[in-house]
C-alpha cells in the first residue's frame, strides 16, 4: 500500500496541530489497485458514476413530472413538444408557462448549484486536507451573506439607485461581490512571500465569520419587519427565483468551475501527501492553491447570490462520496458533481410539494435531512 | 491573466442579466388586463383582502397570504399561501386563480414577476397610510370587479370617521405616543418618522414621540427617557412577545417614561391599527378615544 493514509492528516503551524484520524482501509475498498501515479483507484468507483449518471436523469424526470401542480405525464410531453414547436397543444397558456418558464428552470437550477456546491465542497476539503473543510470556511459564505443582508438592509437608504437599476437582483449581485472579496482578503492575509499557508487561511476563515457574522447580526438587528423577513428567506435559501436568463448566466461559470476543478484532481491527490511531497513531485503547489480558491470562489459565489444559503451540502457530498469509493480526486470530484445536483433537486421537490401550495426554504430541509443522515454513515463507519 | 478575464466576464454577464430582467419588468408594467368575470381571486396583503370582503366579493377569494387575518371566520377557509416574500410560484397557479391583487410595495418582487408572465391578470393595488387608504383600495378593485356601491358606503363611512375623529381631538394637548414594534424582549423598535405607526398616531391625534429619525431603529433605554412619550402603543402580539403588560413595564428606561409611571400602555390588533383597512376609521377612533382617556387623566393629575 503506498504512501496515501487517507485522512490521517496533521496541519502544523507553530503549536496548532489538527489531527484527523480515519481508518484508511474506510476510503480506499479493500480490492483497491494500483493507479499509475502510486494512488489508490477504487473499484467500487467503476459502478458508481453510471449508477449516479441514471440516478441524475431519473431525479431530473421526476421532478419535472412531480409538482403542486398536476399534469399528466401526456401532457407534459404535449407541452414540451408545443415549446420546441414538433405538435401543436390547446392546455392553456398559464399552464404551459408553469411548466416551461417555472418548473423546468427551477429544476436546471437546482442541478447547477447542486453541482457547483459540491464540487467545490470536494476541491476546498481536498485543499485544507480537512474534512471539516467547506466553502463557508474561506468565508464564502459569511462573505456573501453580509453583502447581501448589507443591500437588503441599504435598499431604501444608500442604495436606491442601485436598486433602481437592478430591483431585486441587486441582492444576488451583492452576495457575489461579498464572496468573492472575502475570500481574496482571506486568501492575501494567509498569503506570505508567495506562499499560502492553509493554516492560516483556516484561521482567517474562521475570524473573518465571525467578523461578517457580527456585522450581519448588527443589521439583522436593526432592520424592520420587511428586511427581517428577505434576510430570513435569502438566509434559509431557495431556488423559487429561477428563470432561464438567470441559467444562461450561471450555467457558464459554474459548469467552468467544476470543469477547471476537476483537471486539478491529479495536484489535487498529489496535495494529499502533503504540501513538500507534493512539491517534490513536481506540482506548484501555490499555483494549485490558488486556483481551487479562485474557482470555488466564483462557483460557491454564484450559487451563493442565486439562491441564498443552502447549508450542509458542500460537506455532506464529498463525504459520502469519499465512503463509497474513496478519496481519488478525478472519480470524488466527477461524482461530487452528480450526486450533488441529485440531492439539491430531490430536496427541492421536497421543499416545493411538502407544505404545498406554500413553500419550505431548501436550506432548512438539506439540513433537516442532511444531518441525520450524515451522522448516520458517521455511526456506521466507526462500527467498521 | 486569463482567470481574470474569465472573472470580468462573468462580472459583465450577471450585471447584464440584471438590466435584462428589469427592462422586462418594466415592459410588463404597461400591459393591462381587459378580462372582467374573475371567479377566483387570490390576494396577497391583509388590507387588500379585507376590503375584497367588504365589496362583497369574499366569495371569490380563494387563495390568501400569511398577513390576511380579517375576517378571521372567513379567512381561515382559504387557502393559506404563505409569505408574499416566499412565494411558491407553481403553488400559486396550481389553485387556477384568474386575478391575483398584491400590495404595490411587494410588486417587484421576482415570484409576483413570474406570475405576471404566466399571463395571469396581476392588479397592483397601492396601500397607503391614509384614512382614505381603503378607498383608494376600493376603487381600484371595483374599477376591476364591480362594488361601486359599496366604495361609496366606504366612503361615507371614511366621512364619519373624519368628523368623529377631529370632534374627539379637537381641544386638548396633544399625548406623545411612541409605538414600538416588539419582536421578543431581545428585539424591539420603535417608529420614527414616515411610518405606518407615525400616521396612525398623527389621524388619532396624537404625536409620535420620536422626530429624530425616518423608518424603524433599536429601541433604546436612553433614547426611552430622551423621548419622554405620554403613552406606548403596541401590537397585542408584540405585548405577548415581551412577556405581557408587567414585563414591558420593568424594562429598563419605561418606568422612567411618563408612559411607564402611569402605565399608559395601549395594544391593539395589528392589522386593524396598521393594516390601513376598511377598519382604519374605526381603528383611528379607538386610538383617539384611548388617547383621550389618557390625556383627560393627565389633565386631572396636574
Amino acid at each position: 500500500m503506498p504512501v496515501l493514509r487517507g485522512w490521517l492528516l496533521t496541519l502544523n503551524s507553530n503549536d496548532i496541530t489538527y489531527q484527523i484520524e480515519a481508518e484508511p482501509e474506510d476510503w480506499t475498498a479493500s480490492s483497491a489497485i494500483e493507479h499509475p501515479s502510486g494512488l489508490v483507484l477504487s473499484s467500487t468507483g467503476q459502478w458508481l458514476r453510471p449508477l449516479l449518471i441514471v440516478l441524475t436523469i431519473f431525479t431530473a424526470l421526476i421532478s419535472l413530472f412531480v409538482g403542486v401542480y398536476d399534469l399528466s405525464f401526456s401532457q407534459i410531453i404535449e407541452i414540451i413538444g408545443a415549446s420546441i414547436g414538433l405538435t401543436e397543444t390547446d392546455i392553456s397558456p398559464a399552464v404551459q408557462y408553469l411548466l416551461i418558464n417555472i418548473r423546468l428552470p427551477r429544476i436546471c437550477l437546482g442541478l447547477l448549484v447542486g453541482a457547483g456546491l459540491s464540487v467545490s465542497g470536494a476541491a476546498i476539503q481536498g485543499l485544507f486536507r480537512n474534512p471539516l473543510a467547506d466553502p463557508s470556511l474561506i468565508g464564502i459564505t459569511s462573505g456573501g451573506m453580509l453583502f447581501a443582508v448589507g443591500s437588503i438592509f441599504l435598499a431604501n437608504t444608500i442604495l436606491v439607485e442601485l436598486n433602481a437599476v437592478f430591483g431585486y437582483a441587486t441582492i444576488g449581485l451583492s452576495a457575489f461581490l461579498g464572496s468573492f472579496l472575502a475570500t481574496i482578503l482571506i486568501y492575501r492575509l494567509s498569503s506570505y512571500q508567495g506562499v499560502t499557508s492553509v493554516t492560516t487561511m483556516l484561521l482567517a476563515g474562521i475570524a473573518m465569520t465571525a467578523f461578517c457574522g457580527a456585522i450581519t447580526g448588527l443589521m439583522t438587528y436593526l432592520s424592520d419587519e420587511d428586511q427581517l423577513r428577505d434576510i430570513t428567506f435569502w438566509s434559509l435559501g431557495s431556488l423559487s427565483g429561477a428563470t432561464w436568463s438567470m441559467i444562461w448566466v450561471i450555467a457558464g461559470p459554474i459548469l467552468g468551475a467544476i470543469f477547471f476543478l476537476v483537471r486539478l484532481a491529479r495536484p489535487l491527490d498529489l496535495l494529499m501527501l502533503g504540501e513538500r511531497e507534493a512539491n517534490y513531485l513536481g506540482i506548484s503547489v501555490q499555483k494549485v492553491k490558488r486556483r481551487v480558491i479562485l474557482l470555488t470562489a466564483i462557483g460557491v459565489g454564484i450559487c451563493v447570490s442565486v439562491c441564498g444559503i443552502i447549508s450542509f451540502v458542500a460537506l455532506i457530498v464529498p463525504h459520502m462520496l469519499r465512503i463509497i469509493s474513496g478519496p481519488t480526486h478525478r472519480a470524488l470530484l466527477i461524482n461530487a458533481a452528480m450526486l450533488g445536483a441529485i440531492l439539491i433537486t430531490l430536496a427541492d421537490l421536497v421543499a416545493r410539494i411538502v407544505i404545498a401550495p406554500a413553500e419550505l426554504p431548501i436550506g432548512i430541509l438539506t439540513a433537516i435531512l442532511g444531518a441525520p443522515f450524515f451522522i448516520g454513515i458517521l455511526l456506521k463507519n466507526r462500527s467498521q | 491573466m486569463t482567470q481574470k478575464y474569465f472573472l470580468l466576464l462573468l462580472v459583465a454577464l450577471l450585471f447584464f442579466s440584471a438590466c435584462q430582467q428589469q427592462s422586462a419588468a418594466t415592459q410588463e408594467e404597461k400591459v393591462e388586463p381587459t378580462i372582467t368575470d374573475y371567479e377566483r381571486i387570490i390576494s396577497l396583503s391583509g388590507a387588500i383582502t379585507e376590503t375584497l370582503f367588504a365589496l362583497g366579493h369574499g366569495d371569490k377569494v380563494i387563495g390568501i397570504d400569511v398577513t390576511s387575518t380579517y375576517p378571521p371566520e372567513e379567512v381561515s377557509q382559504r387557502t393559506q399561501l404563505g409569505h408574499v416574500r416566499n412565494l411558491n410560484v407553481e403553488g400559486v397557479l396550481s389553485l387556477e386563480p384568474d386575478l391575483i391583487l398584491v400590495d404595490k410595495k411587494d410588486a417587484g418582487n421576482p415570484a409576483i414577476q413570474q406570475l405576471r408572465q404566466s399571463e395571469i391578470a396581476v392588479l397592483v393595488v397601492p396601500v397607503n397610510y391614509t384614512l382614505e387608504a381603503p378607498v383608494e383600495i376600493a376603487t381600484t378593485i371595483a374599477a376591476k370587479l364591480g362594488g361601486h356601491a359599496e366604495v361609496q358606503a366606504l366612503q361615507e363611512k371614511v366621512e364619519s370617521a373624519k368628523a368623529q375623529l377631529s370632534a374627539i381631538t379637537a381641544d386638548r394637548k396633544n399625548p406623545k405616543v411612541l409605538f414600538i414594534y416588539a419582536r421578543g424582549a431581545g428585539s424591539m423598535m420603535v417608529a420614527g418618522k414616515n411610518t405606518s405607526a407615525d400616521a396612525m398616531i398623527q389621524l388619532a391625534g396624537g404625536v409620535n414621540a420620536v422626530t429624530e429619525f425616518e423608518g424603524f431603529k433599536a429601541l433604546s433605554a436612553e433614547a426611552l427617557i430622551l423621548a419622554q412619550p405620554d403613552v406606548l402603543l403596541l401590537f397585542e402580539s408584540g405585548l405577548q412577545s415581551v412577556g405581557g403588560m408587567e414585563k414591558l413595564l420593568e424594562m429598563p428606561g419605561i418606568e422612567q417614561t411618563t408612559a411607564g409611571k402611569h402605565q399608559q400602555v395601549i395594544a391593539m390588533d395589528g392589522l386593524y391599527l396598521l393594516g390601513f383597512t376598511p377598519r382604519v376609521g374605526e381603528a383611528a377612533i379607538e386610538l383617539a378615544e384611548e388617547l383621550q382617556a389618557i390625556a383627560e387623566k393627565q389633565t386631572d393629575n396636574s
